[in-house]
């Protein structure tokens, strides 16, 4: 099984599998090449491996041409390291920063505020309606596997849930 | 945001819109404003979603890590010793589990001689420890002879003549509540066991262990551990149960309700039949409600069975 189906059947395991694996190489070459601590190191090869996750949840990596430690190090450079210094948040290597840095690049006509701003709905929304989201839009699982998974009673349900789930989503942001 | 608006912006995100739909679907963005605003609270949601998981996976990715270097400074010490400790340790292991498997294949006469050397005669135990000037605790007088004819005998017959304990046969009409002369049989009560019954009792919380009494009719001993659980969505809908089988309906018919105004709540569904069978042990005060209720499940297929 390669690193991509590894990470689609049980990406808790084989994250941290990878994280262990690569951390002593991976942090070396991140201070080495970019001057900056342990500490800033660790949190942007901890993020990188979750951007390839993103990655490969959203189908953006199908096929790796290359050896994964290279592909982790493209995603340092290019998404963390190049985006900081672009927007001059050279000191600014928090995750969360990292990661807004990332989608805001792609979705360009949202602004950051409003991503913030639907990130915190989201907490606010809680339980059922978060993880059945989550499942449903982010790791675009079948509307089958989500019933079973879930528990519910059939596939309407799940459904019918989905939306009250968005539509009060939509509330709460409008609040 | 209504469901179908919902669901079309789902599908032209997901670019499964035909050409003809795709370009009306366009045009109608530009054409009604109420329309695309929606649409752009959906996209803004959706990166609020994505932004969410990714934060998600950190989390569990940094809990993981720190597990595992708490687990590895436990590990090491013990993966430095030598081979041959580690050689012997097994070869002891392996010794026990033979004997074990061995006894356990005797035949099963050559079992009985095994077990009555194995009970142990703690009178015999007491005296000693007297003669010794010890303490002696004091424990049941156990009599190996006593302790075989009740416990091995009967099995070892029960083995020989090859007859098994009849199952008990679940009786779905068997009445388990009857109140006022409204009764309530068995099988209006076994979908609790698909809505709530997933816990399998392994996990040593106070849930369980109601589920376990439950299970055996101890109702009232059930909602004496559940009842101040509030926040246990599972244990108030197990509660609600243990109302409607011991006869207080209205208590019930109150917490099937809240389940039913809950639009998220995982018992939203199944309470409803429930929520006409609590207020039709409350009849005729509770008629007009009753009424009220049956529209709730008259056109779902799954009740008409009932």
């Amino acid at each position: 099984m390669d690193w991509i189906e590894r990470i689609k059947s049980d990406p808790d395991k084989t994250l941290t599998i990878l994280y262990k694996d690569l951390k002593n190489d991976t942090i070396q070459w991140i201070k080495k090449e970019f001057s900056l601590q342990s500490e800033d190191a660790d949190e942007i090869f901890q993020t990188s491996i979750v951007l390839l996750y993103d990655n490969v949840v959203s189908g953006k990596l199908t096929l790796l041409t290359s050896h994964i430690k290279t592909y982790i190090f493209s995603i340092i450079k290019n998404k963390i390291i190049q985006l900081n210094r672009a927007k001059n948040r050279i000191s600014s290597y928090n995750a969360t920063e990292i990661m807004l840095g990332v989608i805001d690049e792609e979705y360009q006509e949202i602004a950051q505020e409003d991503l913030i701003k639907a990130n915190s709905s989201l907490i606010k929304l809680g339980e059922p309606c978060k993880s059945l989201l989550e499942l449903s839009y982010y790791q675009q699982m079948k509307l089958d596997d989500i019933t079973l998974l879930l528990g519910y009673k059939n596939n309407d349900t799940t459904k019918n849930l989905k939306y009250k789930c968005m539509k009060r989503l939509q509330k709460i942001f409008f609040e | 945001m209504d469901d179908f608006n919902i669901h079309i912006f789902e599908t032209y995100l997901a670019g499964q819109l035909s050409e003809s739909d795709k370009l009306e679907f366009e045009s109608r963005l530009i054409s009604d404003q109420a329309f695309a605003k929606d649409f752009e609270s959906f996209k803004i949601l959706q990166a609020g979603i994505r932004l969410q998981a990714m934060q998600n996976r950190l989390a569990t990715l940094k809990a993981n890590i720190n597990k595992d270097a708490d687990k590895d400074d436990v590990i090491k010490p013990i993966l430095k010793r030598n081979y041959w400790t580690w050689s012997l340790v097994s070869i002891l292991v392996l010794s026990v589990l033979g004997y074990i498997i061995y006894t356990q294949t005797l035949p099963v006469s050559k079992q009985i001689n095994v077990k009555q050397d194995q009970v142990i005669n703690l009178d015999s135990l007491d005296q000693k420890a007297a003669s010794k000037g010890q303490q002696s605790e004091t424990l049941p007088a156990v009599d190996s002879t006593e302790t075989f004819n009740k416990v091995i005998k009967p099995k070892i017959s029960l083995e020989k003549s090859g007859i098994t304990k009849p199952q008990k046969q679940i009786k779905k009409n068997e009445i388990i509540a009857d109140e006022k002369g409204k009764k309530i049989t068995r099988s209006d009560v076994m979908v609790l066991y698909s809505a709530i019954m997933r816990d399998d009792g392994s996990e040593n919380t106070e849930y369980s262990k109601a589920v376990e009494l439950y299970r055996n009719s101890a109702y009232k001993e059930a909602l004496d551990i559940i009842v101040d659980n509030v926040d246990d969505e599972k244990s108030q809908y197990l509660t609600a149960h243990c109302y409607l089988l011991l006869g207080q309906s209205d208590k019930a018919s109150s917490m099937f309700k809240s389940f039913i105004e809950n639009d998220f709540s995982s018992f939203h569904e199944p309470s409803k039949w429930y929520y006409v069978l609590a207020l039709y042990s409350g009849l005729p005060a509770t008629k007009s409600e009753l009424i009220k209720a049956i529209e709730l499940v008259k056109d779902n297929p799954e009740y008409k069975k009932n």
